[in-house]
């Protein structure tokens, strides 16, 4: 269940950044239900969720809620790629990358002994 | 006296010893080992301490006069907050690093949930963005990290090298490894030991990966993979975190290009046999002196 909440949540946010407009949590679920069978009332859990986590921003628009991206995808790809590859200090063994950067001389040196 | 020389052998191991070991060539040859080696010597380190500060605490032999009572009685006193102290700083590291080791998980999972989209075929998570780079985010719900660009940076051979390096640092529970030295780092970051076992450890599950990787792929894939990925990954962060790992890179490239022979079987004994050698010896020298303190413990007030 927690794994089909997380499916969710993407495939609410890659509707709402693709869209780029405010949305109601109706418009969501009738492009969802057109893909999988989905209770209206999951999708406005899933948004609400995705309102406390601070990912979606929302606001009165009469008589419901219309929500937009707190941010956008790219900011938080860069979010996620900072998190994974920066140089951060405190840094635990949650992830472990493949590469660290290289400086251009070596990058050049490395190059030409591979050819 | 047992407990000086347990201190003295502590420190030894400490400064000197892993000084030799950070300096050591086989380790590069051997990485499963040098991991190893480095889990022994902290392991060490730490029981040397421990068992010190036990043998500390005198054995009150037949004399029981009120003075020797009293100095038996300090003296536990002292050993005792020794031993609550070192555990206490022990305890808190553990609990500090697993506290915002899961945070991180949980931020990075909630991000990949969010921006990420799972490809079945590559048995990875895809990342839309324009630095090419490959990472793994180990524990419960394990998965490889690629970005698309990674996949356009990357020929087939070369991303099927990738994705094997990145699996055997899952299949190899590397963070668990790293995570031992990680906690030492951070109860005792005055100790040398500590502080280059995490970095050699990094340094050695990258080889052990490449390794694993090799077995599968060629190892000038890998080694091409390396650098297309190094070179691209610059533009992820600013110029400032630069370099900071680079010739690491550059050593493994050198690595897998080299004739670099594995470390042979017999002088991998010999390595065994060392380490072995090292937990045993502060084992060895507590043994009477444990007795004796357990019988101490015995008549302490504070216990």
């Amino acid at each position: 269940m927690v794994r089909r909440l997380g499916e969710l949540e993407s495939a609410v946010m890659d509707r709402l950044w693709a869209w780029d407009r405010p949305t109601s949590v109706r418009e969501v679920f009738e492009d969802l239900h057109r893909h999988r069978s989905v209770a209206y009332t999951t999708v406005m859990t899933v948004m609400d969720n995705l309102h406390k986590k601070g990912v979606l921003s929302r606001e009165m628009s009469g008589r419901a809620f219309i929500y937009r991206p707190a941010r956008t995808r790219e900011e938080y790809v860069g979010d996620l790629l900072e998190d994974a590859l920066g140089e951060s200090s405190d840094r635990t063994a949650a992830l472990l990358g493949f590469v660290e950067r290289l400086s251009p001389d070596e990058l050049t040196k490395l190059r030409d002994g591979l050819e | 006296m047992t407990s000086i020389l347990l201190f003295g052998y502590a420190a030894l191991l400490a400064v000197p010893v892993a000084w030799l070991l950070r300096r050591a060539t086989w380790t590069s040859r051997a990485p499963a080992l040098g991991v190893i080696a480095w889990h022994v010597l902290s392991a060490s380190v730490l029981l040397a301490i421990l068992f010190g500060a036990f043998a500390a605490i005198p054995n009150a032999g037949g004399d029981h006069d009120e003075h020797n009572h009293l100095a038996v009685a300090e003296a536990c006193l002292v050993a005792v907050v020794f031993l609550v102290v070192v555990g206490a700083i022990l305890g808190k590291a553990l609990v500090s690093y697993v506290r915002d080791d899961s945070a991180q998980r949980r931020r990075h999972r909630h991000l990949l949930h969010l921006v990420g989209r799972a490809d079945t075929q590559l048995d990875a998570v895809l990342v839309d963005h324009a630095s090419a780079a490959a990472y793994c985010v180990p524990g419960r719900s394990r998965r490889v990290v690629l970005t698309t660009a990674a996949l356009t940076v990357l020929d087939e051979a070369q991303l099927a090298a990738v994705l094997a390096h990145e699996q055997a640092h899952l299949r190899g529970r590397h963070h668990l490894a790293l995570a031992a030295g990680r906690v030492l780092r951070l109860a005792f970051p005055w100790v040398p030991a500590f502080r280059w076992a995490q970095d050699e450890v990094a340094r050695l599950v990258e080889l052990i990966a490449d390794d694993a990787a090799a077995r599968h792929c060629d190892r000038r894939d890998l080694a091409r993979a390396l650098v297309a990925l190094a070179a691209d990954s610059r533009s992820v962060v600013p110029a400032t975190a630069f370099a900071a790992g680079g010739p690491a890179v550059a050593v493994r490239v050198k690595r897998l290009l080299g004739s670099e022979r594995p470390l042979g079987r017999r002088a991998a004994a010999v390595c065994l046999l060392a380490f072995l050698l090292l937990l045993a010896v502060p084992m060895l020298a507590v043994s009477p002196a444990l007795a004796g303190a357990g019988d101490v413990l015995s008549h302490c007030p504070f216990v």
